[in-house]
């Protein structure tokens, strides 16, 4: 079986069943995502990026055009998730 | 301006806090907020108003929260994105600033399939991570989202919720670190009652440096029966409420079920106020605020402290 398939080798390989989930959590050589970088998945940049709001004037348009005119990159202008404070 | 958050300025101090939940009304009179606060007073630094908790309608947090004030009393209004676009989000974030609100909660909200009128529209017009940048742009900015200059900006301590036993568990630190980075000041959790789970959580949060920047703040249940366990255990998504904690009420005589309930709760204090980084626990009893007041006492959480310590509000310190 692919690992992939595996669900006790996934990170979010909880089960529905809370007794399964606590037995899953005591097992002492399952590696800690998420500490010191270790073990981290390829798209940590993507789950620390705050995504800007949604700009509903988009929507029902074609979202390729609006990728290469650059409109899907605009932002509000009070939207300044990296201003200093 | 109204005088700044007393919650931000005890966590400043390094004060260990007692926040709790307050029941929300089905109730035009104001009397019906008023009674089940006035329990928590003296016990609690401050106190949560709920956003129509569990998607069932109540009084608004905003109306809530201002009645708080009135009071004498020092509320944490929560908003959720579930009910509100960006625009009635600022406002209702404007207009509570200037009724005195200093402490927000933001959140996304249970969904309307919880609740009592699964059939509502759903907002989600921006996340839960966006309105605590948005707030955060109000309060250090002094602009909407759109850019707009506000004549005088809030002053706001900023809280988020964040839940350590959702699944995948290694990404809630993750989670926990973006909603700090957006403008989150203090972290009020999902219910803690797996405490080996929630110390793990916080080890990985230490570990990302986060410790310094947030405070963080467990939530604490008051189980009345094992029914109410049971049901939380069952029916209550994101929650983790181990065997052993039901059985354990199962066990014990319905009369006494209550009793054993602030015990536990009383245990669970005692538990994660070992933990490094625990500033404070969230006492919630679900309409039950007399427990909330029995388990600060059994936990030698009393007298709070009365005096109002240095007032500042926005960032950890």
């Amino acid at each position: 079986m692919h690992s992939a398939f595996d669900r006790t080798q996934l990170p979010d390989a909880v089960s529905e069943e809370s007794s399964q989930r606590a037995v899953r959590r005591s097992s002492s050589e399952r590696q800690l995502r998420g500490l010191s970088g270790q073990a981290l998945p390829l798209w940590r940049d993507h789950i620390e990026h705050l995504q800007k709001p949604v700009d509903w004037q988009l929507q029902g348009t074609s979202s390729w055009i609006n990728l290469v005119n650059g409109r899907d990159g605009v932002a509000p202008k009070g939207w300044k998730p990296d201003a200093e404070s | 301006m109204p005088s700044p958050s007393r919650l931000a300025g005890l966590l400043r101090d390094g004060r260990f806090v007692v926040t709790a939940e307050l029941s929300a009304a089905n109730s035009a009179d104001p009397e019906a907020t008023w009674r089940r606060a006035e329990v928590l007073r003296g016990s609690v630094d401050a106190i949560n108003c709920t956003d129509n908790t569990g998607a069932h309608v109540h009084i608004s947090s905003l109306a809530a929260a201002h009645l708080l004030v009135e009071k004498g009393l020092e509320p944490i209004m929560q908003l959720t994105v579930r009910d509100r676009n960006r625009l009635a989000l600022q406002a209702d974030l404007l207009g509570a600033a200037a009724l005195g609100v200093r402490n927000i909660v933001l959140m996304s909200g249970d969904d309307v399939t919880a609740g009592d009128h699964p059939e509502a529209r759903r907002i989600y017009d921006i996340d839960s991570m966006q309105l605590v940048e948005v707030a955060a742009g109000l309060r250090d900015r002094g602009t909407y989202l759109s850019g707009r200059k506000l004549e005088q900006a809030p002053s706001f301590f900023i809280g988020a919720v964040e839940n350590p036993f959702a699944p995948p568990l290694e990404f809630r630190p993750l989670r926990l670190q973006k909603k700090v980075r957006a403008g989150a000041d203090f972290i009020q959790t999902q219910l803690v009652f797996d405490v080996p789970i929630f110390a793990r959580f916080m080890a990985m949060v230490g570990e990302l440096g986060l410790l310094d920047k947030v405070f963080i703040i467990p939530s604490i249940g008051i189980p009345r029966s094992a029914r109410g366990a049971r049901y939380m255990k069952e029916k209550v998504p994101g929650l983790h409420v181990p065997d052993s904690l039901v059985d354990r009420l199962e066990k014990t005589a319905a009369a006494r079920q209550a009793d054993e309930g602030v015990r536990i709760a009383v245990e669970l204090v005692s538990a994660v106020r070992e933990i490094p980084g625990v500033a404070g626990v969230h006492l919630i009893g679900i309409k039950w605020e007399e427990g909330v007041v029995q388990v600060a006492e059994a936990a030698g959480l009393l007298p709070r402290p009365t005096f109002s310590p240095r007032a500042s509000v926005g960032g950890h310190g």
